[in-house]
């Protein structure tokens, strides 16, 4: 055939291949018919097969018990923007039946074969809009050998307040002493849109670490980079912008007015312990306060946050900018290069606050807030909430690193009386790295509550009382999200919104050279120091 | 067959028995030498196993798909889990070989000349020189056919008019981005030169290197990818090429552009440089059917002889015996390259540590006994120490291998440091008791080299044995999305579910039996307290004792050897064994006391070899001398030899 069509006198070549074209491209679109036929007859058929209609569950049998469903959502606080909590049922069963009602609305009816439970977000989002304040019920049922069970409603309850819609945190793989992907990434809680702010990738597999943002507004940020062969720095993120501060930031925390950024300069060593549940341990060896005035890339020591005999950490401002508080604790070592040093394992942090004027750029002297010595355990992290009700922390039995501390705790401040109380959201792990939504009403923190070993974020409300209320595990679309993640979801920071500057424009700020001096001589001792060393071998 | 042969243009035809026969011994050598499996086993030791780790499930595939180049790298990782199973591997390669023997082929023909020659074989020999190093060049291959594909493709079917071609050439060049990543450089390179060379068409030729320049930054992936690893990435550092054979993917990769360069200037030196310019405007298709005519083929030129004799089939145009000699040559060069590249040190290795990671006791020493003389591995030594604890001939055979005073089997030397060190110390760790630390290992393990399934089946027994069983679940759903780890993932998931914290398992409870109890600060202790806090927790750690004796023998602390002895107690063995009983003879005869371990005496067999060691050396006149009369006397894999000598295996 084709022989002959080669053989055709060139002017009908044209004229033959027109036709071949008009053949071929009815045939095609007969073909794009069919195919789409088929294949919508196969997408009814496997819906039918995988749903087969709203079953009849009105004579089901009751189970006198909450069934059993992962992620625990069950008896939690949910905020109204909270994007649909898909879960998977832990019973038996050949199909499954879920209703989701509340007072307002028609109810959210799921049929399934299986027991991933995907939720409808349009409709989700509605009966959560128009039922706030209000109880949520879940009707889970099970079919199992041609009889339906029903087991207990599982009752959650709607929040008035609104959470932050956008979760900045840390995916990190369960790092010792190498890195290789480290990543911050964003998502937004109303969806399950998910991005990443910047991935140590793009620093020849550097690190990115300690993400900070003035109150939850998303437009400003710090950032550590550290890379090998890039360098150490801060990136500061204005807006859309970007540029690479040639100073490391440890745990930073920014001025109310954004005009200053106070952190912490840690020389920090890590070490491995042979036996218990946590392998890994980090001590202070050295650590103290510096800050920097924005506008003017202008480091300095924190006045007397520096000292010769103490350790000095975890800055966190008072909502009205008039007092720093951070942790502090005393060198119980005389041998500053002994190591392990000795009685590392009594270290105790009390929290301490000082004045400060950021007009005036003046610092008061420093006090004692709470101590270690009062509530014999180290506190850590301080973090107060947006309208200076509350102020909660970690206490765990020594050191500075409550994320490698079984033992870490939240707690919750009243500041009004300075009463304290442990939070009853915690677990026999560790709890660490917490955040406060704008209107706070809602916490974020790390929990290593899924077996004690990968961080996750977990999403808490706190009532006007200062009652935290049962947290959940930040949802997923994929109900088994968590299940085979071998990552760390951590440092969750809740904001208004994504933040601004895009991946690229941080990376390229990340990989230029920095500028500004090194903490300008305000490192606790006048060394350059590192964040976070490498240790043993 | 003139009409048949300018129909199927370019033709990926394969005939002849000589083709057919190459491949043949190509498939042969790759899975009975080379070994596919050990080349999937390298992954994680000689290269990152990151860029092959495979995940069934949508998810996986669509996070590729966003990706630019995740086809490749997707259809990359999925290929190389068909390593696991040797045959199939040495298909993958002989497709791979097969592959580039069409492309030389498709860009010959479209360079005007016809099928065949000696250069069909280069890529093929390439690869084996690739594999035969154990390199995994899977991604850049792919990544290059993805880019000869596009290539051809488009020289096929890219329309004549300049702005549907031009159109054509944009959206090719985004394709080939977005499938095989910067191997679009590649693409674009080639149309260039065939749009300049060939088509004629300076503007398309500017317009396609242009192209190849713009796609990383159209896609968005420059500003966040390093400039090299955006525009020649799959060239300079594929992740699956080991740095001995570094040069070779680019070579590889660089080898078609070159080819259709070189033959389109080959034609024009040949024809001269007015008769070049003076050609119309063509498709390759019309330079084809010049070519076959003979318009542009001048025969007796110089530079165009040259080139049909390197591209030409000589089996058409020459006498058979000729022929059979040309190819016999094809196939003498070819295979004299891939046995001369065969890195069989390399290959033992790797063989010792995949019988050992299978616990295959026996066929580890089997392998270990093809290392070459005086061989000094630590990977090996360690695979070597633990296959013989295995097999209860640990304090008999120790010294039958090469062991260097100085060295020890819980650390690697930076520089014997390969990138699955950590797995190995923590298996080892594990084994003995030291839990925690083989956890951190193991950790290290998967942040630095990738989930490999075996190291996430080790972090999971480790949660097992820590009761973590949540934790442990974790790691073995990760394990279950690797096509290789399912089935193991399942039974121990099974396990967990029938007894969560698998007390009633046998191994388990042994293992916690042994776990150290007392903390400290580990990886700042020496190796004897780290062995020693073993016997603290459990002094009938059989492992951690005879590994305890291993450590004082090698560093010659002969009283701590004799001192730890006094243990033998706690264990029920009949005899002691050889290497025990060697260093009490040592010692006793520098303390001038009576030969004598855990309260036996030492078997007379033993002391008589130690006289006939010492006179051996009494009567030497010196050490070199002495060295190699006790060698030749049978005492090269003895104590004596080792403590004397400071080494053994002789």
């Amino acid at each position: 055939m084709r022989e002959t069509g080669r053989t055709r006198p060139a002017e009908n070549l044209g004229a033959a291949f027109l036709a071949h074209r008009r053949r071929l491209g009815k045939a095609a679109l007969r073909l794009v018919f069919l195919t789409g036929l088929a294949l919508a007859v196969a997408a009814a058929g496997a819906w039918w097969m995988a749903v087969g209609g709203r079953p009849d569950v009105e004579d089901a049998v009751a189970a006198p018990r909450l069934p059993r469903i992962n992620p625990d959502y069950s008896q939690v606080v949910l905020p109204p923007n909270i994007a649909p909590l898909n879960f998977a049922i832990r019973e038996p069963g050949r199909r499954f039946f879920v209703r989701i009602r509340s007072e307002i609305g028609e109810p959210i009816e799921i049929v399934s074969r299986s027991p991933e439970i995907a939720i409808p977000r349009p409709r989700w989002r509605a009966m959560l809009e128009a039922n706030r304040g209000k109880p949520l019920h879940w009707d889970i049922h099970a079919e199992v050998d041609g009889r339906w069970n029903r087991y207990q409603s599982i009752v959650n309850e709607i929040a008035d307040d609104a959470i932050d819609p956008y979760l900045v945190y840390r995916l990190v793989g369960p790092i010792h002493n190498r890195w290789r992907q480290t990543a911050i990434h964003q998502r937004d809680l109303t969806g399950f849109r998910t991005s990443v702010v910047l991935d140590g990738q793009s620093l020849d597999r550097g690190c990115v670490n300690c993400h900070t943002f003035p109150g939850n507004d998303p437009r400003r940020m710090l950032v550590g980079v550290r890379s090998r062969t890039l360098g150490h720095g801060t990136l500061l993120s204005d807006g859309t912008a970007a540029e690479k501060l040639a100073t490391p930031f440890g745990y930073t925390a920014w001025h109310p007015s954004g005009r200053v950024a106070v952190y912490s300069v840690n020389k920090v060593r890590q070490f491995f312990h042979a036996a218990g549940p946590e392998v890994r341990d980090v001590v202070d060896v050295d650590a103290g306060l510096a800050y920097c005035r924005i506008d003017e890339r202008e480091s300095k020591r924190v006045p007397r946050g520096a000292d010769e005999d103490r350790l000095a950490t975890y800055p966190a401002w008072s909502p009205d900018g008039r007092w720093l508080y951070y942790c502090s604790a005393p060198f119980l070592w005389s041998d500053r290069k002994a190591w392990p040093p000795e009685r590392y394992a009594e270290v105790k942090y009390s929290l301490m606050r000082v004045a400060y004027d950021v007009e005036a750029d003046r610092w008061g002297e420093p006090e004692v807030f709470l101590s270690a010595e009062k509530t014999g355990l180290s506190i850590l992290m301080p973090r107060i909430s947006p309208d200076g009700a509350f102020l909660v922390f970690c206490m765990c039995r020594y050191g500075c690193f409550p994320a490698y501390q079984p033992t870490s705790d939240l707690y919750l401040m009243n500041l009004a009386d300075r009463s304290y109380r442990k939070l009853e959201i915690n677990s026999e792990f560790s709890e660490a790295y917490h955040s406060w939504s704008s209107n706070s009403r809602w916490i974020a923190f790390s929990s290593k509550r899924q077996g004690g070993f990968f961080t996750r974020c977990y999403l808490s409300y706190v009532d006007k009382t200062g009652r935290a209320h049962k947290p959940f595990v930040v949802p997923q679309q994929d109900p088994a999200f968590y299940d085979g993640l071998v990552k760390n979801l951590c440092v969750p920071e809740l904001v208004t919104g994504p933040v601004r500057a895009p991946e690229s424009v941080l990376a390229r700020a990340a990989r230029s050279p920095g500028a500004g001096d090194a903490h300008g001589g305000a490192g606790p001792r006048g060394e350059a120091l590192e964040p976070w060393q490498q240790a043993g071998r | 067959m003139n009409t048949q042969q300018e129909s199927t243009f370019p033709s990926f035809r394969l005939t002849g028995a000589d083709t057919t026969l190459f491949f043949a011994l190509v498939y042969l050598y790759v899975w009975r030498m080379v070994d596919p499996r050990l080349v999937l086993h390298s992954l994680g030791i000689l290269s990152d196993y990151y860029p092959f780790s495979f995940h069934t499930g949508w998810t996986f595939f669509r996070e590729h798909l966003a990706r630019p180049g995740g086809l490749v790298e997707y259809a990359a990782r999925f290929l190389s889990q068909g390593y696991a199973f040797g045959w199939v591997g040495a298909m993958i390669v002989a497709a791979a070989c097969v592959l580039g023997c069409w492309g030389v082929d498709a860009v010959g023909r479209r360079a005007g000349l016809p099928r065949g020659g000696v250069l069909r074989y280069v890529p093929a020999v390439l690869l084996l020189i690739l594999y035969s190093g154990y390199s995994q060049p899977i991604a850049a291959v792919l990544a290059l056919m993805a880019a000869l594909g596009g290539f051809l493709l488009y020289i096929r079917w890219a329309p004549r008019g300049f702005s549907k071609r031009l159109a054509t050439l944009v959206v090719g060049c985004a394709v080939v981005y977005q499938a095989a990543g910067s191997a679009a450089s590649l693409f674009a390179l080639m149309a260039a030169i065939d749009e300049f060379w060939i088509a004629r068409r300076p503007a398309l030729a500017s317009a396609a290197l242009a192209c190849g320049l713009a796609a990383p930054w159209a896609l968005g992936t420059f500003p966040t990818v390093e400039f090299k690893q955006a525009y020649a990435g799959f060239l300079l550092s594929d992740p699956g090429t080991l740095p001995a054979r570094q040069l070779v993917t680019p070579a590889l990769g660089l080898f078609f552009p070159v080819l259709l360069a070189s033959l389109i200037l080959g034609r024009g030196l040949a024809s001269g440089r007015t008769a070049l310019s003076r050609l119309p405007r063509r498709s390759g298709k019309a330079v084809l059917r010049r070519a076959r005519h003979g318009v542009a083929r001048p025969e007796s030129s110089t530079g165009v002889g040259m080139v049909r004799r390197l591209t030409s089939h000589g089996l058409r145009t020459s006498l058979p015996a000729t022929a059979i000699a040309k190819t016999a040559m094809v196939f003498l060069v070819s295979g004299t390259a891939a046995w001369l590249s065969l890195d069989t040190f390399t290959r033992t290795v790797l063989e010792i540590d995949y019988f050992s990671q299978r616990e295959q006791w026996a066929d580890v020493l089997r392998a270990a006994d093809k290392l070459p003389p005086g061989t000094y591995n630590v990977r090996c030594n360690r695979n070597i120490a633990l296959a013989l604890y295995h097999t209860g001939r640990l304090g008999d055979d120790l010294f039958r291998y090469r062991q260097r005073r100085g060295a020890d089997l819980f650390s690697t030397p930076p520089e014997q440091r390969d990138l699955g060190a950590y797995y190995q110390e923590s298996r080892l760790m594990f084994e003995l008791g030291q839990v925690n630390q083989a956890e951190k290992l193991a950790c290290e393990a998967l942040e630095t080299r990738g989930d490999l399934p075996a190291v996430l089946e080790e972090l999971a027994w480790i949660n097992v044995v820590k009761r973590r069983p949540e934790t442990a679940r974790i790691f073995l759903n990760a394990l279950a999305l690797h096509p290789l780890g399912r089935r193991a993932a399942g039974e121990i998931l099974e396990r967990l579910d029938v007894d969560p914290e698998m007390d009633g398992d046998p191994r388990v409870a042994a293992l916690r039996r042994n776990m150290v109890a007392r903390d400290y600060v580990a990886m700042e202790t020496t190796i004897e307290d780290l062995l020693q806090s073993l016997l603290e927790t459990n002094p009938r750690n059989r492992m951690a004792f005879e590994f305890l004796m291993a450590h004082h023998l090698v560093v010659g602390r002969l009283d701590k050897a004799v001192a730890c002895l006094e243990r033998w107690k706690d264990f029920f063995w009949a005899e002691v064994p050889r290497h025990y009983q060697e260093a009490a003879a040592i010692h006793a005869q520098a303390a001038g006391s009576r030969p004598v371990v855990a309260g036996r005496p030492v078997d007379p067999s033993v002391v008589a070899r130690a006289q006939r060691f010492a006179a051996i050396l009494a009567r030497s006149r010196s050490r070199e001398a002495a060295a190699a009369d006790a060698a030749d006397a049978g005492f090269g894999d003895s104590y004596f030899f080792y403590f004397t000598f400071g080494t053994s295996g002789l």
